[in-house]
């Protein structure tokens, strides 16, 4: 009995002192780490949605969450929103941030999170050499509702990815949803 | 004992992944590229590296009966450390290695030469162990995930190697891929020892 609590004390010693270490190194990075999300959600607004000079501004609370990117300081020119669309892929979610100008055309993508499978699913993603941006996602540049935006297996203007037909799929349909979404949601704070 | 024996066992002798077949979870799991591979490799070379230091500290003050768990808690507190770090202010490496970081906590290379050398032999021994059998880790990883993106994608470490006209295996890249290709590796090494001592 006495072996059992002598063990219990010795472990929780160091259990305590693991939890110390952790909270310490916890209390130090955590707010660095939340500062690095916001400062990459703010890069991958204006990646999306470009010379904005008058920032941007989140709508919050509707159907859908989105921002408005204004064309001039004094937040009067509607340039263009920003929305983030979610899809639900072969093994993970796929969450892609678009950025539209104000005639709903989309402008820029980026994708923000995926785990799709390794050398498939991933190439939703995949940068030939010398480009700067993946050429699977570079095909949504400037399409729009309502037809564009599904695979051309599925009478749309996207070429899907061979080998990798649900991811391409969800993504194209995630952007088509959501942008279905914003539109109405625009239309109706109008 | 030698350092220098203890340093370069890992990479042949007591290679960690092709003689002692150990860690082959992570080692199936991540070898689809050789950028994954070595990812994989050097997070858990500094983890190892911790845990064996901290280990071959308290390994008088460790009762045996208890040590698993205990070895297990440093392990993991070390991973998460690791995480939290490497998130806070390598945001960019995290971001290509962040679903490899909590996987180390079961990599039983970790627990392995905590149980087998650590808690046996001194802070600078134990060190030397951590970068030899790190070194082998990773060393097999980038093996494996060579033959895996060469063949299953056509390129090496992102680069294109191999001509257009080849057409990947894509079943390379995929679990398949790496059950036959860590088989085959293990059964050219079973051959090599079988001819060493002339059987």
């Amino acid at each position: 009995m006495r072996e059992i609590f002598r063990l219990g004390l010795i472990l929780m010693t160091y259990a305590l002192i693991a939890g110390a270490a952790l909270s310490l190194v916890g209390l130090k990075t955590m707010p660095v780490i939340a500062e690095n999300l916001a400062r990459a959600e703010e890069e991958a607004r204006i990646f999306v949605l470009p010379a904005m000079n008058g920032g941007f501004e989140s709508i919050e609370g509707g159907a859908l969450s989105y921002w408005i990117g204004f064309r001039d300081e004094a937040k009067t020119v509607v340039g263009g929103y920003v929305f983030t669309a979610l899809g639900m892929g072969y093994s993970s979610e796929i969450r892609t941030m678009i950025g539209v100008d104000e005639n709903f055309a989309i402008v820029g993508t980026n994708v923000l999170f995926q785990q799709e499978t390794p050398g498939l699913g991933t190439k939703i993603i995949e940068v030939s050499s010398g480009d700067s941006d993946p050429w699977y996602m570079r095909q949504f540049i400037g399409k729009s509702l309502p037809e564009q935006l599904k695979l051309s297996s599925d009478g749309g203007g996207i070429d899907g990815i061979s080998g990798a037909t649900i991811s391409s799929r969800a993504v194209a349909e995630s952007i088509e949803r959501g942008l279905a979404s914003l539109q109405e949601t625009v239309g109706g704070n109008r | 004992m030698s350092v220098l024996k203890e340093l370069t066992k890992g990479i042949y002798k007591e290679n960690p992944v092709f003689r002692l077949a150990l860690g082959l979870c992570p080692t199936l799991a991540v070898t689809s590229s050789v950028e994954n591979g070595v990812g994989m490799g050097l997070a858990a070379t500094a983890v190892l590296l911790c845990s064996n230091i901290i280990i071959s500290l308290v390994r008088n003050l460790v009762p045996k009966k208890i040590r698993i768990p205990i070895y297990i808690t440093i392990i993991a507190t070390f991973v998460t450390i690791v995480e939290l770090l490497m998130n806070a202010y390598f945001p960019a490496l995290y971001k290509s290695l962040g679903i490899f970081v909590p996987l180390i906590v079961v990599n039983c290379i970790i627990l392995g030469r905590a149980e087998a050398f650590a808690s046996r032999n001194n802070m600078f021994m134990s060190i030397v162990d951590a970068i030899g059998m790190g070194v082998g880790f990773t060393l097999s990883l980038v093996v494996i995930s060579t033959f895996r993106e060469v063949l299953g994608n056509g390129t090496f470490y992102g680069m294109n190697v191999l001509p257009s006209s080849y057409e990947p295996a894509m079943f390379m890249v995929q679990a398949p891929g790496a059950f036959l290709t860590l088989g085959l590796i293990l059964a050219f090494f079973n051959w090599l020892d079988l001819r060493k001592t002339g059987n």
